[in-house]
């Protein structure tokens, strides 16, 4: 990611004017050969005031997001980057994203065998519970690394994904480094092309290293999580789950506690023509993953906890949304699509739609500030050492929670 | 140095237009079947024929009105035309496996992918959906539009028509 506020912008654009000089001879037949294709997407608001409902008042009048790609492929060489204006961000959207500059550029080669790219990508490894890093530009979310991954197939069916890289935070990066292996085997297509059932295991490990600059803990460096996961879609059924399990990491988000954090997914379900049955289950504990310890809000996200609930359309429904609770929950979804036949009473001429959905969400028991007081109490060892650092733990936690 | 970079930006917006004239086709990017299977954009293939390629998600009402609208003319424009539709969902880890029962359940005959990474949507600008795009026999996009309202199947058939002939 390349902001002018670091000044690289300017050799950058110097590599990309050499590279793309349609005097050089060569560089043209490269251009002719490749094709390159881009597009451009901007959204501006004018904002006016509203006494009557206080809305925020925009001193700027307008707000707009600005975005630009470019992308060139020859053969499996592909390299592109995308511009991003703010000028200044639309209501809604960071602050800190104010500025412009190229926020995402990177060279990749795919081919059968090997997928290599350097410089800004997006990955997930399963259902992205210890890993995701992507883009939704209506959220105003953009966690790509910037960095290395390398993906190979080296038999029929099986994935191995390596990467290494800091992530972006608006126009700077991360301070700790993410380091992330992936492994995917499609057990039957390599055993059994032939089988129309497919069973699908893999596993993941991702570590954070971040250096320990607090005066009161002693920080874990380096911060590990590993997850399993499992699939089988067998004719009209698919069962899916997916474990992982975090080693100690006090954050800004868990009140500095070194619990290990796990969470576990399952879903199941059954269709068939004109009838679909989707069943899922949840248990998070402690599973807030975050390149940045410090990290807070929607910033530098490792971890990616889908909540199970229905993703509603529009945004009356969706005026209150349900968050995943990252520290602790428990919860579970059902929903069923059903087509009432064409012709039938209830069915009409074209058949009828129903779905019926329903989820629950529970938070889990979380021990508090006085058990732990308790239970330091009852130590026998507690030395006047532990009290201060006790103390001091619970001023700062009782601080945070003001 | 500030100067330099905003030249650099206006020069590869110019690059940009000067081979505007070359076709846009598509890309070649990674995506999932429902049974998990991960398959290469570039497998895509209608014998010639033209291709619907239509961007997707199983929270989007304007996409499901879409495909079911589509659906009900299905086969009439496949015995005319021969087209074939594929249907890209981006769903994520939320969501995705709520596609598998909802098409199911929906009966609809096309052929579907995941792509949960935003890989190709991403290869292909798609910012929001439904956004569907009609390739012709040799893959290179002839037509696209965001958006559906009731009725614009017909347009987006007459399309198609207009790249048989």
């Amino acid at each position: 990611m390349i902001n002018y506020r670091n000044g690289l912008a300017g050799w950058l654009s110097i590599i990309l004017l050499i590279l793309l000089m349609p005097s050089s001879s060569e560089a043209q037949n490269f251009l002719d050969k490749g094709t390159i294709q881009g597009n451009f997407y901007s959204e501006a608001n004018y904002y006016l005031n509203d006494s009557t409902i206080a809305t925020e008042e925009v001193a700027e009048y307008i707000r707009a997001n600005i975005y630009g790609n470019i992308f060139y492929r020859y053969k499996g060489f592909n390299a592109g980057l995308r511009y991003e204006a703010y000028m200044p961000p639309l209501l809604g959207y960071d602050s800190n994203y104010e500025g412009h500059g190229i926020a995402h550029l990177f060279l990749n080669y795919t081919d059968s065998l090997y997928e290599i790219t350097v410089g800004n990508f997006y990955e997930q490894f399963g259902n992205g519970i210890i890993l995701r890093a992507y883009e939704d530009k209506n959220l105003g979310i953009d966690n790509s690394f910037n960095g290395f991954k390398m993906v190979t197939h080296p038999i029929k069916g099986l994935t191995i994904k390596g990467i290494i890289g800091k992530q972006r935070y608006f126009w700077d990066y991360s301070p700790g480094i993410t380091r992330g292996f992936d492994g995917e085997w499609n057990i039957l297509q390599t055993l059994a092309p032939q089988s129309s059932t497919t069973i699908i295991v893999g596993g993941s490990a991702v570590s954070r290293y971040q250096k320990d600059k607090n005066p009161l803990y002693n920080l874990p460096e380096n911060v590990a999580a590993f997850s399993g996961r499992a699939s089988l879609y067998s004719g009209g059924f698919f069962l899916s789950s997916e474990y992982a399990r975090k080693l100690n990491d006090p954050t800004a988000t868990n009140n500095m506690i070194y619990k290990d954090g796990q969470a576990l997914f399952v879903t199941g379900s059954y269709s068939t023509k004109g009838l679909g049955i989707l069943l899922s289950g949840k248990y998070i504990d402690n599973m807030d993953f975050r390149s940045n310890r410090d990290a807070t809000s929607n910033d530098l996200t490792l971890s990616y906890i889908p909540p199970t609930t229905r993703q509603h359309t529009y945004s009356l429904p969706g005026m209150y949304p349900y968050a995943t609770q990252l520290t602790g929950e428990a919860g579970a979804m059902a929903e069923i699509n059903y087509l009432i036949p064409r012709k039938s009473l209830i069915g009409g001429k074209y058949g009828t739609n129903v779905t019926l959905s329903t989820s629950i969400a529970h938070s889990i028991d979380k021990g508090n500030l006085t058990i732990r007081l308790r239970l330091v109490h009852q130590e026998p060892r507690a030395t006047l050492l532990n009290l201060v650092k006790l103390a001091t733990r619970s001023i700062s936690t009782i601080y945070r929670l003001r | 140095m500030k100067i330099l970079s905003s030249l650099g930006i206006l020069f590869l917006a110019f690059s940009l237009s000067a081979n505007a004239q070359q076709a846009k086709t598509l890309p070649t990017a990674t995506v999932k079947t429902l049974d998990g299977k991960t398959v290469s954009t570039a497998t895509f293939e209608n014998d010639g024929k033209p291709i619907i390629l239509s961007f997707w998600a199983s929270w989007c009402r304007p996409c499901i009105k879409e495909l079911s609208a589509i659906a009900d003319l299905y086969e009439d424009w496949q015995d005319e035309t021969g087209v074939k539709l594929i249907a890209i969902s981006i769903d994520d880890s939320r969501t995705v496996n709520n596609v598998r029962p909802l098409v199911n359940a929906r009966g609809w005959d096309y052929e579907f992918y995941l792509d949960s990474n935003s890989d190709l949507r991403r290869a292909m600008g798609v910012t929001n959906v439904p956004h569907t795009f009609i390739l012709n026999g040799n893959k290179e996009v002839m037509y696209q539009y965001t958006n559906y309202t009731e009725g614009s199947e017909y347009e987006l058939f007459n399309q198609i028509k207009s790249l048989i002939k």
